[in-house]
């Protein structure tokens, strides 16, 4: 019996967690090492002392010491266990600790006496910072990137792969912004982004970057495993047209644009299917994870096009050919693109086949 | 939370009522450090009215015995629930308070 209490003295003392034990008295009968140093007390200054003398002498958090009240309070319930995250402030350091109190009883039955207080607790603080940039970040970058840069994913340079790239861009915006009041500006824009990103989502596609009234969005490995990506990609783009007006309404509704204004809202889309690298992009000072390479530059030529051919929706000749049994599509135009030897076949994408 | 005040000989008798929490416990505090400035040395706080009490309750009792201690003067409490007794002996202020059941015990000692 002796030795047995002796065993558990041990792996008490030895412990990554804080242990501390109160009797029925408030005395301290359980002070380990890691509480000592998680909490910045030391454990042969405490033992012995009570409680109160201790953690209400210190400046140590409230949030810490109600839970210990709170096992008392709910001593009604048994093997009720208290379990909450708190801060504290150590000798000047911000800490996360996860504290769990509950109330001892020397037995199992209901009614069995009590015998103290236990408060276990670790600390959490490094876990607690990364929940709290992942959430910061998911506000700035796609989250699957946010996890792939976190599980380092990201570490391989760059990766080759075919995929597709989306543009979509907001008519007339330079001109309409000149009317409009600065927040209105930014209004209209934020209704706009809002509408327009959500069928990228939907399709599962990765928003790279907002530029200005732009949106740049692709699909692809490692994010894509289905090779759907042109498909995808393109469903989404139809998407976004059958949200105008629900575009129109929210603009209505929030900037009050009459309604000749209202008609003159529209949106171009470009896609591009073909060869990119994918990678970590810039300097020391701000990097980001992006897609490079000619479709790119393709897509986005696309969206610009759609002026000149009055269309809505063009797409590149690889784009086409891998949703061909898909979506009704009409050629428009062998376009030379810069920088390109061969002309290439455009087309506009007009509607999803109906399935017969 | 309410409080209301006795005056028994030269004892000020403290009825705070409902729950002494982080909420309440900053108006408690203000109303008893103006007693001892007003020149209150015996304070019994009665608790009977006191549901709830939480480590802001505590702090203040705390505060008000070490003013009433540096004054020369002297803070007891009585009249606690079994469940705020409780609290006051496994937190361990039961060792470092004077604590008395009944209002009429708690009168005759200070």
């Amino acid at each position: 019996m002796a030795d047995e209490i002796e065993i558990h003295r041990r792996i008490i003392a030895d412990m990554q967690e804080g242990v501390i034990t109160l009797d029925l008295e408030g005395h301290i009968t359980t002070f380990n090492r890691a509480a000592g140093q998680l909490l910045g007390i030391d454990p042969e200054g405490a033992k012995g002392l009570t409680f109160a003398e201790v953690f209400f002498a210190e400046n140590l958090s409230d949030e810490f010491n109600d839970l210990v009240l709170r096992a008392i309070y709910d001593n009604d319930d048994d093997e009720e266990v208290d379990s909450a995250e708190i801060h504290v402030n150590v000798g000047g350091e911000h800490r996360n600790l996860l504290v769990s109190t509950t109330l001892l009883r020397d037995g199992e039955e209901a009614g069995a006496r009590k015998i103290g207080v236990i408060v276990v607790f670790s600390d959490i603080s490094e876990r607690y910072k990364r929940k709290k940039l992942k959430k910061l970040f998911n506000r700035y970058v796609d989250p699957r990137i946010v996890e792939l840069i976190l599980s380092g994913g990201t570490d391989q340079r760059a990766q080759r792969g075919a995929m597709s790239v989306l543009f979509c861009d907001l008519q007339g915006f330079t001109s309409m912004s000149e009317h409009l009041a600065p927040e209105q500006v930014i209004d209209l824009v934020n209704l706009y982004l809002g509408q327009m990103s959500t069928p990228v989502l939907d399709q599962l596609g990765i928003i790279d970057k907002y530029i200005g009234d732009a949106i740049m969005a692709f699909w692809g490995a490692p994010f894509h495993t289905d090779g759907d990506h042109a498909r995808r990609a393109c469903a989404a783009a139809l998407n976004q047209r059958a949200r105008l007006d629900e575009l129109r309404a929210a603009l209505k509704a929030t900037l009050g644009l009459d309604d000749e204004r209202l008609a003159r809202i529209d949106i171009r889309v470009g896609i591009a299917t073909g060869d990119v690298v994918a990678g970590n992009v810039g300097t020391e000072i701000a990097t980001n994870y992006t897609v490079l390479g000619d479709t790119v530059n393709v897509a986005a030529r696309l969206e610009a096009a759609n002026k000149q051919h009055g269309t809505r929706i063009l797409v590149n000749e690889a784009t086409a050919r891998a949703v061909a049994g898909d979506f009704e599509l009409r050629e428009v135009d062998l376009m030379s693109l810069y920088g390109r030897a061969k002309q290439e076949r455009v087309y506009e994408l007009l509607a999803a086949k109906s399935s017969s | 939370m309410q409080i209301t005040t006795e005056k028994v000989d030269t004892t000020l008798v403290v009825i705070p009522s409902g729950r002494l929490d982080s909420n309440t416990a900053g108006g408690f505090e203000k109303t008893v450090t103006e007693f001892v400035r007003n020149g209150e040395r015996r304070v019994v706080i009665d608790l009977s009215q006191i549901e709830y009490i939480s480590s802001a309750g505590l702090r203040v009792v705390l505060m008000l015995v070490k003013q009433l201690k540096t004054s020369s003067g002297s803070l007891v409490l009585c009249g606690m629930k079994p469940s705020i007794r409780e609290v006051f002996d496994i937190s361990g202020f039961s060792k470092i308070l004077q604590i008395r059941g009944t209002r009429a015990e708690a009168l005759a000692g200070t």
